[in-house]
């Protein structure tokens, strides 16, 4: 017979012993063990003390309407993903925007009398509406990683609202780098093959992923500089037409003097 | 008062095909019940308050994954202790930076006012056990506050914290100790005062 320890009598306690009646016996031959036992129960009983304040049956209801909002925007906090959702006439504006820019990539790379012609809208003008559109694009994707990136989840995250997004991005990417590589422009379209990549790699992956795998991706995006260099870029466009703006500001005063 | 337990089953098959009165339904039903455990675990009421919005948003994204063999309010119940840990461990880190309120308040209802009559009101032994528990590591109040509160085995709260149910058993055996040295002061007075 093993002298009994703490443990033994913890467990016993709970009814987890793996030998209850062995305890039994010792707890009966031995006064000073029923002592120990008996102020083990004192101090666990009185654990049950603890005091619960109470929620009134209406408290369910309450927190349905806290996380109401968030539920109907797929349980993503902080700001919702809605706005970039696809929509028919988003996408048929986007298509049409997509054949302009394609246009405008090849004519502004591609010197020669091809260049396309866009009516009603003069040349600065077309481009500014264009790079805009780049810019946006590239705003778009950057926003989507940063928001995966920063994903504080713990265990699995549901992405199918990303993947959605990733691949209609990723497609856009792949159309606006093929522009800028017949165009030339070699520098954008790296900076765009690079972020298809991530988009398609995303819009691939699986429906759910750990969290640890998030952290895979921000790796990733960090190797290759991705985040930064959309970033730049995007700064860089927006620059470019502000400039342009000022410059046909400028023009008409210029004249009159 | 919306009655779960006929329902639980359609419910459940309806919020998983997206529709949000049936996860209404849902959280109606099992929020009070979260909210307990919450509390035993976290400790404060708005600790409490966060777990439980806390649980149905990642249950609801989650809805895809549940198996509807199983239980869902076990599967709910799990995904409120995650919570809870996340949470614990937060609150750990936050408190190994600043000086703890619950140290003295233990300290305060053991030695300032020690007459047997203040013992007995279960309000401060409340108290105490609760300043107690917040000492403890969370896998350590969890553990214990599974096995005391919730009376589950160390094998299913193992399975449940992802640890071996040796571990889980040290948990409670440790969280034992800690709740014996700093209570048994207070409850040999009581004792002492109704001899």
């Amino acid at each position: 017979m093993r002298p009994l320890r703490e443990e033994d009598l913890i467990l016993y306690y709970y009814g987890e012993a793996t030998e209850p009646e062995e305890i039994e016996g010792q707890l009966e031959s031995s006064s000073e063990l029923r002592e120990q036992y008996a102020a083990l129960c004192l101090i666990l009983d009185a654990v049950e003390e603890i005091p619960i304040p109470e929620r009134s049956p209406a408290y369910g209801s309450r927190i349905w309407h806290r996380i109401a909002p968030h539920i109907e925007g797929q349980g993503r906090s902080v700001w919702s993903w809605q706005w970039l959702r696809p929509s028919r006439q988003w996408a048929l504006a986007a298509t049409l925007i997509l054949l302009l820019v394609t246009a405008f990539l090849v004519g502004r790379w591609v010197p020669g009398p091809e260049a396309p012609q866009t009516a009603g809208l003069s040349t600065h003008g077309r481009d500014r509406i264009l790079l805009m559109t780049v810019a946006d694009h590239l705003e778009r994707s950057e926003m989507l990683l940063l928001e995966l990136v920063n994903t504080q989840e713990n265990g699995d995250v549901d992405l199918s609202v990303e993947r959605q997004l990733a691949s209609e991005l990723g497609g856009q990417s792949r159309l606006y780098r093929q522009a800028a590589q017949q165009a030339g422009k070699s520098d954008l379209a790296v900076v765009l093959a690079q972020l298809e990549t991530v988009l398609v790699e995303l819009s691939n992956g699986p429906q759910t992923v750990l969290s640890a795998d998030l952290g895979e991706l921000r790796v990733r995006l960090d190797e290759g500089d991705v985040l930064f260099k959309v970033r730049v870029l995007g700064s860089r466009i927006r620059q470019e037409v502000e400039t342009g703006q000022r410059a046909d500001e400028d023009q008409p005063a210029a004249r009159e003097i | 008062m919306v009655r779960m337990e006929g329902n639980e089953f359609e419910w459940v098959a309806q919020a998983r095909a997206g529709d949000p009165e049936a996860f209404r339904q849902i959280v109606e039903s099992h929020s009070r019940k979260i909210f307990k455990t919450a509390f035993r675990l976290t400790g404060t009421e708005e600790n409490a308050d966060d777990v439980v919005q806390e649980t149905f948003l990642r249950a609801y994204r989650n809805l895809h994954r549940f198996d509807a063999r199983a239980q869902f309010g076990t599967w709910l119940y799990r995904i409120a202790i995650n919570c809870s840990m996340d949470l614990m461990r937060k609150e750990s880190r936050r408190a190994a930076r600043e000086t703890t309120e619950d140290k003295v308040e233990i300290a305060d209802l053991a030695t300032d006012d020690p007459r047997p009559d203040r013992l007995a009101a279960s309000s401060e032994l409340g108290r105490a056990v609760s300043a107690v528990l917040k000492e403890l590591s969370p896998t350590e109040r969890t553990a214990f506050v599974l096995r005391h509160f919730e009376g589950y085995s160390s094998v299913e709260i193992g399975r449940m914290l992802g640890i071996r149910s040796g571990a889980t058993r040290n948990a409670v055996f440790r969280a034992v100790r800690k709740l014996r040295s700093a209570l048994e002061p207070m409850v040999e007075a009581q004792g002492g005062g109704e001899s």
